[in-house]
């Protein structure tokens, strides 16, 4: 396979995909933790102003 | 509808959905990329370019289905008016945009041994190119319109006009170009396709498609997420206790 | 006092007319920007009349497509902002009529401009007889059609205060058919009949369409 002469193009062509799909999965995990980080300190911050309010 | 289309009842359900789906998702392209780098043979006429196609045809079939969610999606929010189908819109926008650049620098990549150069105007990559444009045009309305639940509706009224205009746009750049045909171009994939290279393009396909489930339901939860911290930020607000939560910004009620 | 339908979207014609033809002739604006737009192509291009006549027709179109962007942003804006928009959208006449005879209304001022002058904007790019009538009646057909789908985008972006650029964004995918079919009947490449009434189907389709599409989005942007 390495020895076809278009073989850096197949190898391009991977790499992007990769980096293309790691890029959306890292997003959305990034994403998700910086929402539960202010999530956790929002409410705990809105717990100690309404003792019996939402949650 | 069932209890899924509450967002309390989506978080319980993406709790246990997530992880089979992220663990099929392995397991898939696992298979997929064994058998389309080391279990398929290269084609008589491109060689090992071929492998390629594993990774364009379905990333171009991922960017029509998530499209086409998109517009169920919208038809959710302005017939039954539901936060979870504004949440799907919203999270299938930027994967399907995701999938669709994907297929342009694979096919960019591909085109540039088979055809000699890095684009040609084929009917093909012009629509992708043209259906890009309108992910990344739904995307900008989503960031524009402050008002979630509005830019909600706004953006599925645009999009079931560009769903109903994506047809018509395939048939017009598909009869551009036959009056623009270019003698040199090679065509892709033809008629029949050897069933050894059609397993590892089924299961690539199958991949995809699963991991689009799996990242959709994460990024709704993230939506949800987002939605909950908003009026938490709002009652923290209204208590006279402003609580500055970095980029989250406190807006009036819907 | 109880106003027929035909004489109040009559009364809303003339009202867009009469503004339109105060505020700043936007009809004559327009045409200069139209007129700007192929002053400066050969400019790019050089001054080869005989590529020119034969990019012609599509320059032409370019600059009609823009020139119809322009304007378009400020369809229902100043509307929404003075308030009479919520007069319109509380009127016993249909929203959908309201808004095809704004498009009207748009399109008399702009559009039709254009039209007129593109023969003459044609002479200057070299085309001959046959291509200036070709592009005369491309445009007549080509550019209510543009100002329909714009609508669409101008009730879209109403409610934002710098809209004009999201607009653009939003419409220039969606007016590809139109462009392909005008300039294809315009430059008579593959003959003149068979693009020329894909296009005035394309019209007739955002005729029917594209009204009920706008509504619907004004409806939401303003509640």
């Amino acid at each position: 396979m390495m020895r076809d002469p278009n073989f850096g193009f197949v190898l391009a062509a991977y790499c992007v995909a990769a980096f293309v799909v790691i890029g959306m999965i890292a997003g959305t995990l990034l994403d998700y933790a910086a929402l539960k980080k202010s999530l956790a300190r929002l409410s705990a911050r809105t717990g100690r102003a309404v003792d019996d309010g939402q949650k | 509808m069932p209890n899924y289309a509450n967002p309390a009842e989506f978080l319980r359900l993406a709790r246990i959905a997530v992880p089979v789906t992220a663990a099929l998702t392995g397991v898939l392209f696992a298979v997929g990329l064994y058998l389309a780098l080391f279990d398929s043979p290269p084609d008589y006429q491109q060689g090992e370019t071929v492998r390629i196609m594993y990774l364009h045809v379905p990333s171009a079939w991922m960017a029509m289905f998530v499209y086409i969610v998109m517009c169920s999606a919208a038809l959710g929010t302005l017939v039954w008016r539901h936060p979870l189908a504004d949440a799907a819109q919203k999270a299938a926008a930027p994967l399907g945009a995701g999938f669709t650049f994907l297929c342009l620098m694979t096919g960019s990549l591909w085109g540039k041994p088979m055809w000699g150069t890095w684009w040609v105007w084929d009917a093909r990559l012009t629509s992708v190119f043209v259906l890009f444009l309108i992910y990344l045009g739904i995307i900008a309305l989503w960031q524009v319109v402050e008002d979630q639940g509005k830019a909600a509706r706004l953006v599925a009224i645009f999009t079931l006009v560009g769903g109903v205009n994506i047809p018509i746009i395939k048939f017009s750049v598909d009869w551009w170009n036959t009056l623009h045909q270019s003698a040199s171009v090679f065509r892709l994939g033809g008629p029949t396709i050897a069933m050894s290279m059609l397993w590892p393009l089924l299961i690539m396909a199958l991949a995809y498609t699963s991991l689009f489930l799996t990242l959709h339901m994460m990024a709704i939860r993230n939506e949800i997420l987002r939605r909950r911290i908003k009026r938490l930020a709002m009652i923290a607000a209204a208590e006279g206790e402003a609580a500055p939560v970095a980029g989250i910004f406190p807006e009036p009620a819907e | 006092m109880k106003e027929t339908l035909p004489s109040a979207l009559f009364a809303l014609l003339t009202r867009d007319l009469t503004i339109g033809r105060r505020i700043g002739g936007a009809a004559s604006l327009g045409i200069v920007f139209f007129l700007c737009l192929v002053a400066i192509t050969p400019f790019a291009i050089g001054p080869d009349l005989a590529l020119l006549s034969r990019i012609g027709p599509a320059i032409l179109w370019i600059a009609a497509l823009l020139a119809t962007l322009l304007g378009l942003d400020r369809l229902f804006q100043a509307e929404a902002e003075d308030g009479s928009l919520d007069l319109l959208l509380s009127s016993s006449a249909p929203l959908e009529l309201i808004v095809l005879v704004k498009c009207l209304a748009h399109w008399l001022l702009t559009g039709l401009p254009l039209v007129v002058a593109s023969p003459l904007f044609g002479l200057m790019l070299g085309l001959d007889t046959h291509a200036l009538a070709g592009v005369f009646v491309s445009l007549l057909v080509g550019t209510p059609a543009l100002t329909l789908i714009g609508a669409i985008g101008a009730a879209l972006t109403v409610s934002l205060r710098r809209g004009g650029l999201l607009l653009a964004i939003l419409i220039l995918p969606l007016s590809i058919p139109v462009l392909i079919f005008g300039v294809a009947a315009a430059s008579r490449a593959a003959g003149f009949a068979m693009p020329f009434l894909i296009l005035c189907g394309l019209a007739l389709m955002g005729l029917a369409l594209a009204p009920f599409a706008a509504a619907a989005a004004l409806r939401h942007s303003i509640e």
